[in-house]
């Protein structure tokens, strides 16, 4: 285990070492997110501004929400985002390496990225929400500073549960692209928004279902001071929770699936 | 046994292929009823290879010699059949087998792409929880025998080819491994650094002990390294033995080469078949144990007019081509 850890940390400070040869890269990931971002901000406000709030969220809650879920998926590509591209690794054989070494091919995985490649959306994720709780008028005390950590450790295992389970199906079906832009990037699209707009049905898949809902949706409302709004106020203090048990189920699979490889071959 | 290092009986490896039906319609029955096709690679191998052998593995593409290798280093499993490596079944015991064996795949590298040389070393150091004396002593020693010290800075996406493989000969060798599996170590080299390599397989299996499998399309490989061949093909053992033997047993076809004058029309000669012409020179294949080199020369002679002559001797290479071509 500490073995694994410390293996994990020495590969990732490599990745790091070897991405700081393409700073430019960097740079340009910032400035075309900002760009990205910036529309769909403005298609936001745009919304709000018509219709003065959304399902009873004010525009200034509303931004609350969506700068929880990028915060979220700041930490989530910096540590996990690689693994949507696990498909080529498997087509190329260059998975096989990990097999022949003895560490854990899991933490072989996890370990191919560095953070810096995810560096420019948490970069950008924390300033957009450190400007969204100023405009939502969240209170800040010492216990939701605290509560906030652990929504954003929960969260970003939640999100990177959904990104191993990508990369678990592609132990059996040798894709994984198609079922990340398939799967897991419409549910985040629809996280940036309450989650009270949808249909019953599409608010249980995204609590139980893909449970992206304890991402952004249900810690909002203790940031906000609401939690009693919710049907079941409990929902709103389980992000940590729901992201251990998502994170656990989706690392089974991937066992499951590392199995299914080695036993069928290819 | 003490002295063995690899077992393997009956081995078998089938692929269930998913047949894929044309069209949308077709995807979609696929999915809801898929139809398999099965494809045996491994059909019933079975050899031994004692400890500190250099032993080369060769057969055409698709033979079934990767399946082999990727079963014995652990990375697949068997549809049936037994293999020991070292005392354990690898693809049980994946983990630990991996600490105990080298693998080095020609095609692609171990190494980090974007890091100079010796921080691959070094993480590998790490992964292998190889003992600093060691480390050291093994760092310095291949530095010498494979002359790394020249770009042990410079990161492997900037290696020359033969640099490269230099590279990843001397990291899968790092901890000591008592096994090593060498999957086209030689290829696109060109034959400096072809040499340079196979001086240092030599070496390390001389005076180290250090158990070698050779996965090869270079003949010139085996005959310069290995004592005994495996040669596979259609997923079964076709040739285990001494190297020599299989010019003996393979290769009783000589080649003799004749300028005739005149370039006639129609050529033949008893005991030898014409495998090729151009215009005077024809080639004529006979089998020595039949008749010998002078008595088909006398034969050509008697009824044609010989400008010039050359005698080809059967070389491994051409012998290994016409078992893929022929078969046995």
């Amino acid at each position: 285990m500490l073995h694994a850890l410390r293996c994990y940390l020495l590969l990732v400070g490599a990745q790091a070492r070897a991405q700081m040869q393409y700073r430019f890269n960097f740079f340009a990931q910032v400035f075309s997110m900002i760009a990205t971002y910036m529309g769909q901000f403005i298609a936001l406000s745009w919304l709000t501004d018509r219709f003065g709030s959304i399902s009873g969220w004010k525009l200034e809650e509303v931004i609350l929400f969506y700068a929880l879920a990028i915060l979220a998926w700041g930490f989530a590509v910096s540590l996990f985002f690689h693994l949507v591209s696990f498909e080529d690794q498997i087509r190329e054989g260059l998975f096989d390496r990990a097999l022949v070494r003895p560490l854990n091919p899991f933490v072989q995985l996890l370990a191919g990225q560095s953070p810096i490649a995810g560096t420019g959306q948490l970069v950008f994720s924390i300033a957009a929400f450190l400007w969204a709780t100023g405009r939502a008028g969240v209170v800040w005390t010492p216990l939701k500073l605290l509560y906030l950590l652990g929504v954003a450790v929960g969260s970003a295992l939640i999100l990177g549960a959904a990104l191993v389970t990508v990369s678990a199906l592609g132990f059996f079906t040798r894709r994984t692209y198609t079922f990340y832009w398939s799967l897991v990037f419409p549910a985040r699209q629809l996280v940036h928004y309450p989650l009270n707009i949808y249909s019953q049905v599409v608010q249980w898949l995204l609590t139980v279902g893909l449970p992206f809902a304890f991402i952004n949706y249900y810690p909002a409302h203790v940031l906000l001071d609401r939690a009693a709004d919710l049907p079941w106020p409990l929902l709103a203090y389980l992000t940590p929770l729901v992201g251990v048990v998502a994170f656990a189920a989706a690392y089974g699979l991937w066992c499951l699936g590392l199995r299914s490889y080695v036993g069928a071959g290819s | 046994m003490e002295d063995v290092m690899i077992t393997v009986e009956n081995l078998r490896k089938e692929f269930k292929i998913l047949r894929r039906r044309p069209g949308f319609l077709g995807t979609l029955r696929s999915l809801l009823s898929p139809e398999y096709e099965v494809r045996t690679a491994v059909d019933g191998i079975s050899f031994t290879i004692r400890r500190g052998e250099l032993v080369g593995y060769i057969g055409p593409n698709g033979a079934g010699k990767s399946t082999t290798i990727k079963i014995l280093t652990g990375i697949m499993v068997p549809t049936s059949g037994r293999v020991v490596v070292d005392g354990l079944v690898p693809y049980e015991r994946r983990v630990e087998n991996a600490r105990r064996i080298g693998v080095v795949f020609g095609q692609r590298t171990q190494l980090w792409w974007d890091l100079p040389t010796i921080d691959s070393f070094e993480l590998l150091r790490h992964i292998y929880r190889i003992p600093a004396g060691v480390y050291k002593q093994n760092l310095e020693l291949f530095t010498d025998l494979l002359g790394l010290g020249e770009f042990l800075n410079t990161p492997v996406r900037q290696l020359s080819l033969g640099q490269r493989m230099r590279a990843d000969l001397a990291a899968a060798l790092l901890h000591n491994p008592r096994l090593v599996y060498l999957d086209e170590p030689t290829i696109g080299l060109d034959v400096v650094a072809k040499e340079r390599i196979r001086r240092f397989i030599k070496e390390i299996n001389r005076e180290r002990g250090v158990t070698i499998i050779l996965t090869t399309h270079d003949m010139q490989d085996i005959e310069k390294l290995c004592e005994r061949m495996i040669l596979i093909d259609h997923g079964r053992v076709v040739y285990d033995g001494p190297v020599e033997e299989v010019k003996r047993r393979f290769g009783q076809h000589r080649i003799l080469v004749v300028d005739l004058e005149g370039a006639p029309e129609e050529v033949s000669v008893e005991g030898a078949e014409v495998i090729r012409r151009e215009n005077g020179r024809v080639w004529l294949r006979f089998n020595r144990d039949e008749i010998s080199a002078a008595q088909l020369i006398h034969r050509v002679g008697q009824r044609y007019n010989i400008v010039d002559l050359t005698l080809e001797e059967p070389e491994i290479e051409g012998i290994i081509a016409r078992i893929y071509e022929e078969g046995v």
